[in-house]
């Protein structure tokens, strides 16, 4: 008896099922032409973060050295195993030390996956910091950039907030010490308003403290709160913030790039068949509007200029530096292991109390002045660099390094300058100490002021003032103080980190510590 | 080896830009896999992580004492185990007090066994006589260690009416 | 292609780190072997078919001991897999026998191992479970004759003569006027650090001066500490006030296994020893004893008579014919007997042997009326389907020493109706 039509079709579909599917999934064919990649990277909702081509100059290495890319690559990175690590993690005061163990001990993997979100966060940050620079001596701030570099300096300060937040999880002594000076230095407000006699009246020391710890004294409730912090709070906003630093870019007209750049400068980089090409009837075009972005508008009659396909050449350039990241953070997971000291102990503290690396320069600033140098220069500092496209509006060249002589002679006179005056501030408060030494019962307003923090940061503002005048240009300005804080900040972390020991007390080498 | 050219005439030795094609074809096809696998190797990794090698749970391989602690006749209840510990003239035997309908535990009646949640009713060798549940309360394993200690295993069933025999 | 060129090498260089640490975890480790070789043991001694099948049958496997009362988790046994199997003795270490005893009272799955012996329980490997010269471990493997500093964690130095180094150095401790400086547990001068937790102190704070210490006592730094405090109290600081008591080098090691046994109580009240065993002497005996365990089911002097439902004998036994049980037939003899009891002697060992007629029979049924109080006894049915009888005689070894046990059975061979029979007869 022949089958009701319906039923036909029903058992046709069913047997079609694996073909429909797919088609539905993915509705488009294998590409075969740049127009179709482009269509495939505009239509799909992962790919479209991507422009659909790209300018030849943004894809030279030697240009960006690819570290915007490594900076979101680790942060991926740290994405996936920090969500793993959260499987065994425990937020409590009493768990938290012990499931950090049992990581280790007996998940498949798990000393290695800890090692490798330890050290991608280092990766992140020091290709953050890098990032910076090479966006600041290309000048890509310039023009309708302004507002992006600012939301990168946001950026590093919430991946600074995020690896700060992470350090305090394991509950061992450098969390929990280094929690007690950064939350000590939140509440440094204090230093001023003491100092003014207002603290009755007006103390968002106490009250900035006692909003990051969730109680006098750091325990269960700081735990929770820096947890919160580290795996909801800031991953959403950062990843929020970084999507938009990301669609500027793209709204500006892709990667910053100079207005005339000759064919020599692309060499070695691919190139479009048909971008010397001239199009004599419109259907010959390969490219058509897809939207609006900041730039030269498509010309008519001319080729596809200086731009290729993104798919493959940005995408595969892309995935190369994903897997340099990946691999090398491997590696050094593989042989290092990420520390882990005693549990924490509230009643003997770690001597010397350090905080984490790219938080040491800063120390050292703190050790002069809590305030000063917890909050009041690092405050200046993140507005300074806030500020500057908005204080150096001069017209130049954007998108290459530190193009004419003079604003390379100011760079390497500033490093001089810098390195300079922060050894040599050194060396003296090492030998001479400092204020107080000479004059004991100076107020602590004075010293609040003037420190050796304050006096650096005062030659650094008169030198770049300086070279503004000499060069009467405010980017000379910006160059020379950009070096300056630069070098500062590396020379500090480096000095903070070997030559600090016991009681903050100056060392030649590690090796002439005083044991215990 | 020998090829041929584009007239059909046979060549001794291969053609250069044959063997760069070639080559940069290699080199993509390794690549592609190098990378199919260094990633399929990362997604391993990750997958097994969420299983633990050892899982935090105390151990259901308890010690219930020695045989000359258990003369026939006893019974005994542990209760933190929930499990009934049984010898008689044919053996040791352990029946888990863990009712086989949704988990609660079942308490010892003088016919056999009652669970309070759904009433469900079993009989002194712990076979459903009537109730929810689907079948009859399991029987653990019993053995004895090396040091002669009895040790009953939780995780292990045997069939209803096995006897250790000492 | 340049950027294919890198992809590949990276891709080759990850293959193999990966492949690396899986290897590393999975195949390279420190425990599988081990308890490879113990498997191996295993078949060698299988006597019989049974011990084959449960060689063949042992998993190589992660193995620990959760103990959440105590907070701790131990992974010792992952590579000594034979510690509770008693013929593992000829055996290379890691996989010997515990020594001694001590497993029988101390069951592994309530306490572990660390309580007793330190060392970072959830660590998998030798370096990082002994944690011995680990930084950061503070509570390292302990080394004899220290262990029996761990044993007051749950045991009273008083109750447990084997402690003879920390019972020593209590005493030198207590006489040589210590508590003069140093306060311990709320008492003493407040001149000197307080000894409290003295076994918990900081290894950066206190830490031993001579590097030799730390070597004698196998990197321990906080017994090296205590010993170099103890021997030459100058090492550090210079200046002191303490003297040096010149103490010989028993005692010196005596007072270091003392004072390491004062730490933070860490074990919950429930596994303090006494509560454990039970075993608080009784401060009764004879009829009081009787009083407070038995009477209630036993009845005023023993007569027996509380229903028991389908009880083969209807109702609970009266426990005051035991004389006859226990064949004394005589009057002198049951005193004679119960007079030992009451003075502590062991009459089945006592030299010269126990002086009644019918010895052998007198002694096997006073063992089997000992086993009976000790071990408990099932009630008997009177009708098979009916029925369990409510009542049974519970076991009472954790409750009542020997020593206890013997009182009760003097009190009751004094029970016996000497008057009754003679009426009788």
């Amino acid at each position: 008896m022949p089958l009701p039509k319906s039923l036909k079709e029903f058992f046709e579909n069913l047997k079609e099922l694996p073909q429909t599917f797919q088609k539905s999934f993915i509705r488009h064919d294998k590409p075969t032409s740049d127009r179709a990649r482009s269509q495939i990277i505009f239509g799909n909702s992962f790919l479209h973060i991507f422009s659909t081509r790209i300018h030849r100059y943004s894809l030279k290495p030697k240009f960006t050295f690819g570290l915007g890319v490594i900076a979101a690559s680790s942060f991926i990175i740290l994405i996936v195993t920090g969500v793993l690590l959260m499987i065994y993690y425990k937020p409590s005061v009493e768990l938290a030390y012990d499931s950090i163990k049992d990581i280790q001990f007996i998940v498949p993997g798990g000393r290695f996956i800890r090692n490798v979100h330890r050290w991608a966060t280092n990766v992140m940050i020091i290709s953050v910091f890098l990032h910076m620079a090479r966006v600041f001596y290309t000048a890509a701030y310039k023009r309708t950039r302004q507002f992006n570099w600012v939301l990168g300096i946001g950026l590093l300060a919430l991946t600074l907030m995020m690896s700060f937040t992470g350090y305090l999880l394991p509950w061992d002594q450098l969390a929990y010490w280094a929690v007690t000076i950064a939350t000590n230095i939140a509440a440094s407000f204090n230093e001023l308003t003491d100092a003014l006699n207002i603290t009755e009246y007006f103390d968002p020391g106490s009250l900035m403290k006692i909003l990051l710890l969730g109680s006098k004294e750091i325990g269960e409730d700081a735990l929770i709160r820096f947890y919160w912090l580290h795996c909801i709070i800031l991953p959403i906003v950062l990843v929020m913030v970084l999507a938009v630093h990301i669609w500027r870019v793209r709204k500006d007209g892709g990667l910053a790039r100079p207005d005339n750049i000759k064919e020599k400068e692309l060499e070695g980089i691919p190139k479009d068949p048909l971008s010397d090409k001239t199009f004599n009837y419109a259907p010959e075009k390969t490219y058509g509007l897809m939207c609006i972005v900041k730039g030269e508008s498509n010309a008519v009659e001319r080729g596809p200029e200086q731009t290729v396909s993104s798919w493959p050449h940005m995408m595969i350039r892309i995935a190369a530096l994903f897997m340099i990241t990946f691999t090398f953070i491997c590696v050094y997971a593989y042989f290092v292991d990420a520390p882990l000291k005693e549990m924490a102990n509230p009643v003997v503290p770690e001597n010397p109390a350090k905080a984490p690396w790219y938080f040491l320069g800063l120390q050292e600033l703190v050790s002069y002045s809590a305030f000063m140098g917890g909050v009041g220069i690092p405050t200046l500092a993140l507005l300074g660099l806030a500020l500057i496209p908005y204080l150096d509006k001069e017209k130049q060249e954007i998108g290459r390094w530190l193009r004419n002589k003079e604003s390379r002679r100011v760079a390497w006179i500033s490093f001089g300058f810098s390195a300079a005056t922060v050894i040599g501030m050194l060396i003296f408060t090492v030998s001479f100490g400092w204020l107080r030494n000479w004059v004991p019962n100076i107020p602590q307003l004075v010293i609040t002021f003037i420190n050796p923090g304050t006096v650096l940061v005062t030659f650094f503002v008169f030198w770049s003032f300086y070279c503004m005048a000499k060069y009467k240009s405010t980017r000379m300005a910006a160059i020379a103080l950009f070096t300056c804080f630069l070098v500062a900040f590396v020379i500090l972390t480096y000095f903070a980190t070997y030559h600090r020991g016991p009681n903050w007390d100056f060392y030649w080498l590690k090796s002439q510590w005083p044991v215990h | 080896m020998s090829s041929t050219d584009q007239k059909g005439h046979k060549r001794d030795y291969q053609i250069d830009s044959e063997n760069k094609i070639s080559r940069r074809k290699f080199l993509k096809l390794s690549t592609i896999g190098a990378s199919i696998t260094a990633w399929t190797l990362t997604m391993i990794g990750l997958l097994k992580f969420p299983k633990p090698a050892l899982l935090p749970d105390v151990s259901n391989i308890f010690k219930i004492g020695k045989p000359e602690d258990m003369p026939v006749g006893t019974k005994k209840i542990i209760e933190d185990k929930k499990v009934r510990i049984v010898r008689d003239g044919d053996g040791i035997y352990a029946v888990s007090l863990i009712c086989t309908h949704l988990g609660c535990i079942v308490s010892k009646t003088s016919k056999g066994y009652q669970c309070p949640c759904h009433g469900s009713k079993f009989n002194e060798r712990g076979d459903v006589v009537a109730g929810p549940a689907p079948r009859g309360l399991s029987w653990l394993e019993v053995s004895q260690l090396p040091s002669g200690k009895l040790v009953v295993n939780a995780g292990k069933k045997v069939p209803a009416g096995t006897k250790y025999v000492v | 292609m340049k950027t294919e060129k890198i992809i590949l090498i990276s891709s080759l260089i990850l293959i193999a780190v990966l492949l690396a640490e899986a290897y590393r975890e999975n195949i390279n480790n420190e425990w599988q072997p081990f308890q490879k070789l113990y498997k191996k043991e295993l078949k060698k001694k299988a006597i019989d078919k049974k011990e084959q099948k449960l060689a063949d049958n042992y998993e190589i496997k992660m193995r620990q001991i959760v103990v959440p009362e105590l907070n701790r988790v131990d992974r010792c046994v992952i590579c000594h897999v034979g510690i509770e199997d008693p013929r593992m003795v000829n055996v290379p270490q890691p996989i010997k026998v515990h020594p001694g005893d001590i497993l029988g009272d101390h069951e592994l799955e309530k306490v572990g191992c660390t309580v007793c012996h330190d060392g970072q329980g959830r660590a998998v490997t030798k370096k990082e479970a002994h944690g011995v010269s680990v930084a950061f471990w503070e509570k390292p493997l302990m080394y004899p004759p220290f262990l029996e500093s761990n044993c007051v964690r749950c045991h009273n130095v008083e109750s447990l003569p084997e402690l003879t180094l920390v019972k020593k150095g209590k005493d030198l401790f207590l006489r040589n006027g210590c508590l003069g400086c140093h306060e311990l547990r709320g008492k003493g001068g407040n001149l000197a650090p307080e000894l409290t937790n003295i076994s918990d102190a900081n290894i950066h704070l206190k830490h031993p001066v001579s590097e030799e210490l730390l070597d004698r006592f196998h990197h321990n730094a906080n017994i090296a500490y205590i010993y170099e405090s103890v021997k030459q109290p100058g090492a550090q600081p210079e200046i002191t006030a303490m003297p040096d008591f010149n103490f010989s080098e028993e005692e010196i090691l005596a007072l270091t296994v003392f004072l390491k046994g004062l730490s933070k109580k860490e074990v919950p009240i429930s596994y303090l020893a006494e509560i454990q065993e039970g075993k608080q002497p009784e401060t009764v005996h004879g009829e009081p004893l009787y009083r407070k365990y038995c009477v209630a089911c036993h009845g005023t002097d023993a007569k027996g008579g509380v229903k028991n439902i389908n009880y083969i004998k209807r109702t609970v036994p009266e426990l005051n014919i035991l004389a006859e049980r226990m064949f004394l037939d005589e009057p002198e003899n049951a005193n004679k007997v119960s007079e030992l009891l009451k003075n502590g002697v062991d009459i089945t060992k006592m030299s010269p042997k126990l002086d009644v007629p019918k010895r052998g029979r007198v002694l096997a049924q006073y063992r089997a009326i000992r086993n009976v109080i000790k071990r408990g006894s099932p009630a008997g049915k009177a009708d098979p389907e009916g029925p369990e009888p409510l009542l049974h005689m519970p076991s009472w070894a954790k409750g009542l020493s020997d020593k206890d046990i013997d009182s009760i059975i003097a009190y009751l061979l004094t029970l016996y109706p000497w008057e009754q029979e003679e009426t009788s007869e």
